[in-house]
């Protein structure tokens, strides 16, 4: 079963070019950024096939304009530019954006945090918090890391605030 | 295991290598250990705080980065005072462990 159902696209060279991709790669979902096709989902064992099916349609195109009375420019630009794009590359463009999105949150909640504490506690503790988060997104950790390590330096920030507010309340008192 | 082994002397030990800030510490004290002692981010701030408030360190303001949202990384230097303490700590250490010979024996 196709995992995406797209009806064909009205300009005829687009058509085309889509029933090639769809021939080989039924579960290939198809999109058009201008004239450049991104076909996502192609399996990596049908980019030969499928490469060499659009490379023919465009010497087609090339080779037979003689006939046709001349290729127009648009449609030689629509074969030439196209991407194919493996489940697997998908799948990591996914991971890579929801982890981006995790640390963007994280980074919102920390930013409320620092209205809370002394600013050298949110300048050091929250700043290296965020500098750990982002290496752990850099190395694709899962997302559950994240919020966990965001969770204990929340609680470690909010503890430490406390603890430097009210040692130092205590100091003032003493000297007084 | 856990090593018994205070955060304080830990990071002052770390900190005779040079100056650095509270991340980089924390991965300082792992890589000289080899992984056996893993300072944990709750203790080593307050840690370096009591330090600084000994006189055992000194901490200045670095630079700015994107990553940190735009917040100064805070580092941290080994005073005299501090070195000697650390010199101290380790020859205690290395006597109780039997490395060294006590001091005046």
């Amino acid at each position: 079963m196709r995992r995406f159902w797209k009806r064909p696209h009205r300009d005829p060279y687009r058509a085309e070019i889509e029933r090639l991709v769809l021939e080989c790669a039924p579960d290939a979902r198809i999109i058009w950024n201008g004239p450049a096709l991104r076909a996502e989902y192609v399996d990596r064992s049908m980019f030969d096939e499928v490469g060499q099916r659009l490379w023919d349609h465009r010497n087609r195109l090339v080779h037979n304009s003689q006939h046709t009375g001349g290729v127009s420019a648009e449609a030689l630009n629509l074969a030439n530019s196209w991407t194919l794009i493996e489940p697997e590359v998908l799948e990591l463009e996914r991971r890579e954006r929801a982890l981006n999105r995790a640390a963007a949150r994280v980074a919102t909640v920390f930013d409320l945090i620092e209205l809370l504490v002394p600013r050298r506690i949110a300048d050091e503790e929250i700043g290296d918090a965020l500098e750990l988060i982002g290496r752990l997104a850099a190395e694709g950790r899962p997302r559950w890391q994240i919020y966990l390590k965001a969770a204990s330096a929340t609680f470690f920030v909010l503890l430490n605030a406390v603890r430097e507010v009210s040692s130092s309340l205590l100091g003032k008192k003493n000297k007084a | 295991m856990d090593i018994p082994i205070t955060a304080k002397a830990a990071l002052l030990q770390a900190l005779i290598r040079g100056p650095s800030f509270g991340l980089d510490l924390i991965d300082r004290v792992r890589r000289q250990t080899s992984g056996r002692l893993s300072l944990n981010n709750g203790s080593v701030y307050p840690a370096l705080r009591a330090l600084e408030r000994e006189g055992l360190v000194k901490s200045y303001e670095g630079e700015t980065t994107p990553e940190r949202g735009g917040r100064p990384r805070r580092y941290y230097k080994i005073t005299g005072l501090g070195q000697k303490a650390a010199t101290e700590n380790r020859h205690a250490a290395g006597a109780l462990f039997g490395f060294l010979a006590p001091e005046g024996a």
